[in-house]
């Protein structure tokens, strides 16, 4: 029952995270199992994007530690992880298909690998027909899908998504749920931010933040 | 893990090169205003062809200065833009792979442009070729790799900065007066044939230890946050 | 500022005027430079200072870079910007010095050439820092910038000299090339200088404790909100499990 649990992939231990001397998070302490889905819903503001960063270690908390299976987080445990934050970390002056298989070297595919990977993700995402298309003439529901392509190639073990249904239409929702929920069934960790309630069925755990404390929803 | 290392060097340097022919910013910009910059110092000494070759080295490496520190906002923007620059950093690898890259392909654009812009140097300025080419070339490529060494570091410091544009000339040139100071010398003895001052050479190659060793020490602390 | 402070100030500002007076009325004129020599006990002194505020701040900056200490942040940013001061009273005092016996304000001297550059390095140093949101990129910037220009110096120092060098030697590894009253007056003023740069970074380092502990105050000011809302329940204090 507690962080140090075989099956916690991701542990945050009493995470705290100021910005100008301003408490963000609040003593954090959780665990991301594996295979589970949870869903974080706070208002604009409130540090969702900051526990994101903080888990995928892209910030370092003022006080308190992350955990990757029972061990201090690394720089080698990235690869293990897939994030989606606002920005589709994208070049626009590069082709949908270039930035894919620019990732996919990242995460030391051959080169015969990557155009096959990069081909199948825009194939998932639904964006075979503009892969040749420069990242810069797309449409804000196409770069998100694309994020998502980025952040999954490397089949990763844990997702963070950060608002990743926003402003994506009915069927890029049905989509983007589709793909989290395959990933979600092969054993893949998914953490997920939003404004509001879920949008997904699959979603086993609910999360709110207030005043810096995460808070587990339980109605 | 080496090789891992490399292959991230290579990919994150072709991709750079790749970009700048899509959009040249870097090119573009050091051509025009290098050219500009040229074009004015020119005016300024009354496009006089009978300079000593210490000045005529002096306005020389003033302009590729100038002219490269202006490229260097250009192309952080480009990174910048959509979050690539922070994608590119959740790499699991040493991040000084990064810095590596960038300096390689900096190198390889400002090369391009040092060497057309000497080349009008030479005909705005109605001089004759150096008496030592080989030693004009090195002294030129030298200068080049640790300006581009220094310019890549101090233009990822000054990242987060609300004066970038004014900060990184001012902090760059401060940071490379022994490195302009070395190529001015050399430059100017290559042109003139005059004995090589070794003890130049001497402090180039000590700076431009320095740019090396310095960003592998110390670029992963910077980019943890 | 408390008693401590008030009293520190009092007995350093006794020592300046004792310095003052050793320096513009008991020490003798020199042979060459009559009363002019008097600029040197201010100039030099500044100088050492300065160089001993870049040392520090150098010293700051790894300490941070290896500790992530706030207070090593804190001395850092005293010691550069005191270390600034010391260095412009070094080029003024300088200049001062140098139009009446080389008569010129200024000369491409090493010294005073590396002395230049230093500045502009740390004055781009504290541009850099203002420039910045506050945090801890800011404080590892800082850092960074600190040891890369501070590593920098010698080689500057080295070129500049290869340049050119008419600067005089007045200590070396001989020992003082001057009288011992002067030598005296000298050391001093350097004494006491040091006094007023121990004092000033003490009160520089207080001032940044006192203006973080404020922001950190106001910041909790913000989020002392009480938690309200049955369908809430609060994280336990060990990692939870989440359930099934």
């Amino acid at each position: 029952m507690s962080a140090t649990r075989s099956d916690n992939l991701l542990s945050l231990h009493n995470v705290d995270k100021e910005y100008h001397f301003r408490p963000v998070l609040h003593r954090i302490s959780v665990g991301v199992e594996r295979g589970r889905a949870y869903w974080l819903q706070a208002p604009n503001g409130s540090g969702k994007t900051t526990l994101l960063k903080v888990m995928a270690g892209l910030v370092k908390p003022t006080r308190g530690g992350v955990h990757w299976c029972g061990r201090p987080i690394t720089r080698r445990d990235r690869a293990h992880f897939g994030v989606v934050l606002q920005a589709p970390w994208v070049y626009g002056d590069l082709t949908g298909m270039e930035n894919l298989m620019l990732y996919a070297g990242l995460h030391g595919m051959s080169l015969s690998k990557r155009r096959e990977t990069a081909r199948e993700w825009l194939r998932k995402v639904e964006l075979l027909h503009v892969a040749d298309r420069r990242v810069r003439e797309y449409s804000k529901g196409m770069m998100q899908r694309l994020s998502l392509a980025r952040a999954m190639l490397h089949q990763p073990q844990i997702l963070l998504l950060d608002e990743p249904f926003e402003g994506l239409d009915t069927g890029g929702i049905q989509l983007m749920a589709q793909l989290l929920d395959g990933a979600r069934a092969t054993g893949t960790s998914l953490v997920m931010t939003g404004h509001g309630a879920t949008q997904t069925a699959f979603v086993d755990v609910r999360w709110t933040l207030r005043n810096g404390q995460l808070l587990e929803l339980v109605a | 893990m080496i090789g891992s290392g490399w292959r991230v060097f290579g990919l994150l340097l072709i991709n750079d090169i790749r970009l700048e022919c899509r959009r040249p910013h870097l090119l573009a910009t050091g051509l025009l205003f290098g050219a500009l910059m040229m074009f004015i110092t020119a005016i300024a000494v009354d496009g006089a062809g009978d300079l000593s070759d210490s000045m005529t080295a002096g306005l020389l490496w003033l302009n590729i200065f100038f002219t490269t520190a202006i490229g260097f906002l250009r192309q952080d923007r480009r990174d910048e833009e959509y979050g690539a620059a922070t994608g590119i950093r959740f790499i699991p690898q040493d991040l000084s792979v990064i810095y590596y890259a960038r300096w390689c392909s900096t190198l390889i654009f400002i090369l391009c442009a040092v060497t057309v812009l000497t080349g009008m140097f030479f005909l705005l300025f109605n001089r004759a070729g150096p008496v030592r080419p080989l030693w004009f070339a090195a002294s030129l490529g030298l200068g080049t790799l640790g300006l581009s060494g220094m310019g890549t570091f101090v233009s990822l410091l000054t990242a987060g900065s609300t004066l970038r544009d004014v900060l990184l000339p001012m902090l760059l040139f401060p940071v490379s007066l022994p490195l302009f100071l070395g190529v001015d010398r050399l430059t100017a003895s290559a042109l003139s044939g005059a004995p090589v001052p070794w003890s130049w050479a001497g402090v180039l190659i000590g700076y431009l230890l320095m740019v090396s060793v310095l960003p592998w020490l110390l670029y992963e602390t910077l980019m943890e946050v | 500022m408390n008693w401590v402070s008030k009293g520190c100030v009092c007995l350093v500002g006794l020592l300046g005027l004792i310095d003052l007076y050793l320096a513009l009325i008991w020490s003798p004129p020199e042979a060459q430079m009559g009363d002019l020599v008097r600029i040197m006990y201010f100039h030099v002194a500044s100088a050492w200072i300065a160089l001993i505020s870049f040392c520090v701040a150098f010293g700051a900056a790894v300490g941070y870079l290896l500790t992530r200490r706030q207070r090593c942040d804190m001395v850092l940013v005293a010691a550069i910007e005191i270390g600034l001061v010391y260095t412009a009273l070094t080029l003024v005092t300088g200049a001062l010095w140098a139009k009446p016996v080389w008569n010129a304000w200024w000369t491409w001297d090493p010294r005073l050439t590396t002395t230049l550059i230093l500045w502009f390095l740390f004055i781009g140093c504290v541009l850099l820092r203002a420039s910045m949101e506050d945090g801890r990129r800011r404080a590892v910037v800082t850092a960074v910038y600190t040891v890369v220009a501070f590593l920098d110096v010698p080689l500057i120092h080295l070129s500049v000299r290869l340049w050119r060098s008419i600067h005089p030697d007045l200590v070396n590894d001989t020992g003082f090339h001057m009288p011992g009253s002067m030598a005296f007056t000298l050391m001093f003023g350097f004494v006491v200088f040091f006094l007023v740069y121990v004092l000033l970074l003490y009160l520089r380092v207080r001032l940044e404790w006192t203006r973080r502990t404020l922001a950190r105050m106001r910041g909790q000011a913000g989020v002392r909100e009480t938690l309200v809302g049955e369908a809430y329940r609060t994280a336990p204090s060990t990692p939870m499990d989440g359930r099934r």
